[in-house]
């Protein structure tokens, strides 16, 4: 039931009914009924939802002693017409009040349950783990989104990067894999990266806050990890500098609350290792005093380095981090053979026929090199260009219906082929003096071309998609790209005019939304069958949850994508 | 910020173009390999044997890190700094030293010592234990056990001396010539330090290095070399520049027998059985050596190691171009002889002009059509040879000989019936391994006389061979990838030339066949030495020459 508008925030109100109430208000409403900020209004509101998430209900009903349920149905006789063991759950978790400095403080009946329960066994030791400085995780960070652009990243089943991914990218980078496991979370959820299937690509607002200025780029990061409510009240009030303090205090504050409380710190000690707010001895490093206090850092970054030095063994080094667009070039012309405080990349003769394929000459690709080297483009790499893009001319594959078609320059270098023994396992047929074709895909064939010293042109009869048979000659290469370097990476297409969109995925609908920025308008359901509308700016989408901001305030909420009943974006309609 | 930029990997590269390169470069290398050494960036790699060859020399864990911490460009990884500090600390807490007769194996810390006496390798090693601090060893076992140690992360500071020897004095008879700088500061850093290995490029004057240590320590000397030519040009050598006389020179090949003060031995003879007997083994207690010398030490065959390790109390000096061996045992080198106690990168002896420059280029020829489909055909295991004999190869060669006229050139390759075919092609002779020794020596003696422009050899030439004229050199083939193969031909050329001028390698190579794959190895180490080059078609070198060029 509403709270009247005169209600006063004392010890002696009733909690329970008032926080029950909570979930059938909007959250203009409830700052209708009582002077509040908006924040906090919403914490409430968040905190009204997860007692009203009945999995978790059932769980905690589950695990909670026999004197502490029985001290909650003793006020639950008091407070509440419900009499069903919800109730209880619901007071299980709503065993708080808002104390008279706003931190929860526990109601007296409960307290008085716990004190002649035994001891809750202590939280176990913060182990410490490897951790970045905020530097070093701006740094990362950007080279994953890099990465993610030239090759997609593999998520496991449950949506996290592959270990061996993580391993993979660690060796590279110099970092902890679990670190990278990690910041690779961070930046999904900042909406940095997004998922598509079972791969992580640079979302449309990668690219711009890579150019931002550092220490808002941190701060968003930082904020991606939302803690829950209760949480956040208890972070409001403590500046550091010791983890351990925080994990104390959350323990003192919510005795009952260990299940969610321990994976919520962990979450959150993750969280902040990778992103160096705290240091190695789990203290607030001064970055995160400032994030704390409410305050963007001033982080100095060296500036990220628009030239590259090309030597004649063919590798190119990076003195320092690379500028995003020097390194999504380097990415298309060579493989990183380390990403650590430095770059180094290898360029080959099938990486450079990978960055090759649908050029005309390799003028435009050398025109880039002298532009990025201050000391020149080594002749041995010059050649490298100038032959590829000639050898490229030779030989073009295409896919056909069942298949690859192998189309050569000369009956001399179609004869060859088909009896090179390296491609043996083509099993390559000869059709005409210039022609052979092969079941094999395109992607096996160039591969298998490349490897025996044949770099080959493909043609395709429509437009490329992501990890389709336009990619590089072997499985590290990157995407072909026929823009310049530097360009912003495509945006996902739009969904085609006319398509009956209510065939199309919500999830879709969203992501379309998500990257052009625009705002939808959300049927929500709640509990208990009532909905609301609202309008919706979304920030993320991943593990089938939707973040997104009231367009308006700014102000954030997680919802999850089952609850959406409805979606409407402005001149469509697009009912469920 | 400094030229350095230390990476969480270990490797620590290097701008050239900074101001404070050179002394930063000079710092690093007290304890840092060097990788590479391109035009722009060298690369160092921080290892445990590195940091702790410059514990052996003095240097303490805080010096290390000032260095890197003084010349970064960006922060140190805490990382890198806490491997250092690691590693660091293990140097010296084993040490063997020599109390009243006896060898023992010592340390502060009896953690250690039960950890280490626990592996059977360690303990088979070991003698009596006298007490929880101290282990007796064998004079027999020292080599061995440093060896050991070190393969288990414990590197024992060797502080059990050394038996000096029978006194022989030596000296140099520098007549108009004098040691350069920097052989001086190898010998200087050498007998201030002990035992150890010199890193010095192929024609930077090894020998007298080996000369120069052998004068200053004053001891019977013996110089284990890779073959009986590579004697032969040691004992010239040390007649031109010391006071030894012949009589004073013992050669111990498979031709000669002789053990005098200063006796030189070659790899293969030590290694000789009969059964499971090395019949030659005797040569190494034949004098009261006061020092012995391993020339081309990284050559040492794995079993004179083994041999060898029971010299460890005389005094050991190795030599070398490069201290990379195929088979990785470079710590076997530092146990067994000792830490690098000198090395220079080539370019810096090449800007002191005491060897020439050189100019490295590869020339691309192509299979004929009918060359093409039978190279395809085949299976990869004829597929190098195939590439690597190619005929039109000999084409290239002619051009390249008639572009060069005047000049010493040698002409080098892998195989016996490639090198047939070239002297019949070239009417040119050629010294392979099947040349008598007698008809080898007068074939190089013509060659450095100028009375023979021309030469073919074989990889016989590869190592130990002064050629000091030849200016052009023509690689038509070579053992696969080998770095190390590279690294001697290229040696062959770089005796610095009397008028001054460059030298010029060429690499022939048949293009898009395995063969072009090895050869980007090779030309890798010598980019990676800091020799560009250049790759040119083979049509460009073969077009007639336009009117008027």
């Amino acid at each position: 039931m509403p709270r009247s508008a005169n209600h006063s925030e004392t010890a002696a109100e009733a909690p329970l009914a008032y926080l029950l109430a909570l979930q059938h208000l909007s959250e203009d409403e409830l700052l209708g009924l009582r002077a509040t900020t908006r924040s906090t209004a919403s914490d409430l509101l968040d905190l009204a939802d997860l007692a009203a998430e009945h999995s978790q209900i059932q769980h905690r009903l589950s695990t909670a002693s026999a004197p502490v349920v029985a001290a909650l149905r003793d006020i639950a006789a008091g407070t509440t017409p419900d009499p069903t063991g919800l109730r209880l759950a619901r007071q299980l978790l709503l065993a708080h009040d808002a104390g008279a400095d706003g931190r929860p403080v526990l109601l007296p009946g409960v307290q008085t349950a716990l004190e002649a329960e035994p001891p809750h066994p202590r939280s176990k030791k913060v182990d410490r783990g490897p951790v970045l400085t905020p530097a070093a995780a701006l740094v990362l960070g950007q080279r994953l989104i890099v990465q993610a652009e030239a090759v997609p990243l593999p998520l496991i089943a449950d949506g996290r990067l592959s270990m061996s991914e993580a391993t993979t990218l660690g060796a590279l980078t110099g970092t902890d894999p679990v670190l990278v496991r990690t910041l690779t979370g961070v930046l999904e959820r900042a909406g940095l990266l997004l998922a598509r299937g079972r791969q992580l690509v640079p979302a449309a607002e990668a690219h711009p806050w890579m150019e931002a200025p550092a220490g808002r780029r941190w701060g968003e990061l930082c904020a991606s990890s939302t803690p829950s409510a209760p949480l956040r009240q208890i972070l409001r009030n403590w500046d550091g500098p010791a983890f351990s303090d925080l994990v104390r205090t959350a323990e003192e504050t919510w005795p009952l609350g260990q299940d969610w409380l321990e994976p919520e710190l962990d979450r959150l000690r993750q969280h902040w290792e990778v992103l160096g707010v705290l240091d190695e001895e789990a203290q607030v490093r001064p970055e995160g005093h400032e994030l704390l206090a409410g305050r963007t850092p001033a982080l100095s970054l060296p500036a990220p380095s628009e030239t590259a030095y090309l030597q004649d063994d063919l590798r190119v080094v990076v003195p320092g981090v690379a500028h995003p667009r020097l390194a999504a070039f380097l990415r298309r012309i060579a493989t990183p053979l380390n990403l650590a405080q430095a770059e180094t990349y290898e360029i080959t003769q099938a990486t450079m026929a990978g960055a090759l394929r649908g050029e005309a000459t390799g003028d435009s690709l050398l025109a880039t090199l002298e532009r990025i080297s201050p000391t020149g483009v080594p002749q041995p790499l010059r050649y490298l260009v100038t032959r590829t893009a000639e050898e490229l001319r030779r030989l073009q594959i295409s896919p056909t219906g069942a298949g690859t078609l192998l189309r050569c320059d000369t009956p001399a270098l179609a004869e060859t082929l088909a009896v090179d023994s390296a491609l043996r396992r083509l099993r390559l047929e000869r059709i005409s003096p210039n022609e052979l074709r092969t079941g094999a895909t395109p992607d096996r064939v160039l591969d298998a071309l490349q490897e025996a010293h044949y770099p080959a042109s493909v043609a395709l009869p429509q437009p490329p998609q992501a990890g389709g048979p336009t990619r590089g000659a072997g499985p590290r290469t990157p995407e072909p790209h026929r823009a310049q370097a530097g360009a912003a990476p495509q945006t996902p297409e739009e969904p085609a005019p006319f398509t009956p969109l209510r065939d199309l995925p919500q999830e879709r609908i969203l992501d379309w939304a998500l990257h052009h920025r625009v705002a939808v308008s959300a049927t929500v359901a709640l509990p208990g069958g009532k909905t609301i509308t609202q309008t919706l700016m979304p920030r993320s989408l991943s593990h089938n949850r939707l973040r997104a901001s009231d367009p308006g305030t700014e102000v954030e909420r997680t919802l999850p994508l089952s609850a959406v009943t409805s979606l409407h974006i402005e001149g469509v309609s697009w009912d469920h | 910020m400094g030229p350095l930029i230390v990476q969480s990997d270990r490797t620590v590269m290097l701008e050239l173009d900074h101001p404070d390169a050179e002394q930063a470069r000079h710092d690093l290398g007290a304890f840092a390999e060097l990788e590479r050494a391109p035009e722009h960036i060298h690369t160092y790699r921080i290892t445990r044997l590195g940091l702790w060859n410059a514990q052996a020399a003095g240097m303490t864990c805080e010096e290390i890190l000032d260095v890197l911490h003084r010349y970064a460009k960006f922060p140190v990884p805490s990382a890198v700094e806490r491997e250092i500090r690691d590693a660091t600390r293990r140097f010296g807490v084993l040490r063997i030293v020599r109390h009243e007769d006896h060898l023992l194996l010592t340390s502060e810390d009896p953690a250690v010592l039960i950890e280490i006496s626990q592996n059977k390798k360690v303990a088979e090693l070991l003698g009596r234990r006298l007490d929880e601090h101290t282990w007796e060893v064998g004079d027999w076992a020292r080599g061995q056990l440093k060896q050991q140690l070190l393969r288990r992360g414990w590197p024992a500071a060797d502080e059990a001396g050394y038996t000096p020897g029978e006194p022989f004095p030596i000296s140099l008879t520098e007549d108009g010539w004098t040691l350069r700088p920097y052989q001086r500061a190898a010998v200087d850093r050498f007998v201030e330090h002990g035992s150890g290995v010199v890193v010095l490029p192929c024609g930077a004057g090894k020998t007298l290095v080996g000369a120069g240590a052998m004068a200053a320590v004053g001891r019977k000397t013996l110089i284990l070399v890779t073959n009986t030519v590579a004697a032969r040009q040691w004992r010239t050598e040390l007649l031109a520049r010391t006071s030894l006389t012949p009589e004073d020179i013992g050669e111990y090949s498979g031709e000669q027998k002789t053990i005098a003060p200063v006796t030189i031995a070659t790899y293969q003879i030590l290694t000789a059985r009969r059964g499971s007997t090395y019949r030659h083994l005797g040569v190494l207690d034949a004098q009261d050596w006061g020092l012995i010398v391993y020339d081309e030490v990284h050559l040492l065959p794995a079993p004179v190691f083994k041999l060898t390790a029971d010299l460890q109390t005389r005094l050991r000096l190795g030599l070398t171009a490069t201290l990379v061996r195929e088979d990785g045992r470079e710590r076997d080198v530092f146990s067994l002889i000792g830490p690098k106690r000198y090395d220079v990168p080539w370019k810096d002896i090449e800007s002191m002009g005491y060897i020439a420059p050189a100019d490295c280029r590869e020339i691309r020829v192509d299979l004929t059509e009918k060359e093409r489909l039978e190279y395809a055909a085949m299976g990869d295991q004829d597929r190098y040879r195939f590439a690597s004999t190619c005929p039109a190869k000999i084409a290239v060669t002619k051009a390249l000989l008639a572009r060069h006229p005047g000049e010493q050139i040698l002409i080098i390759a892998q195989y016996l019936d490639q090198i047939e075919n070239l002297e019949q092609s070239l009417g040119v002779p050629a010294v392979t391994g099947r040349t008598p020794t007698a008809e080898r020596e007068e074939r190089f003696e013509a060659f450095r006389t100028k009375a023979l422009p021309v030469l073919i050899v074989s990889k016989v030439a590869n190592f130990s061979v002064d050629l000091p004229e030849a200016r052009i050199a023509i690689q038509l083939s070579g053992a696969y990838g080998s770095r190390q193969e590279e690294a001697q031909r290229l040696g062959r050329i770089l005796r610095p030339k009397q008028d001054g001028g460059s030298a010029t390698f060429y690499t022939v190579v048949a293009r898009d066949t395995s063969e072009q794959d090895f050869a980007l190895n090779r030309q890798r180490f010598l980019a990676e030495q800091g020799y560009g080059y250049r790759i040119v078609d083979a049509s460009e070198l073969l077009a007639p020459a336009r009117p008027g060029n």
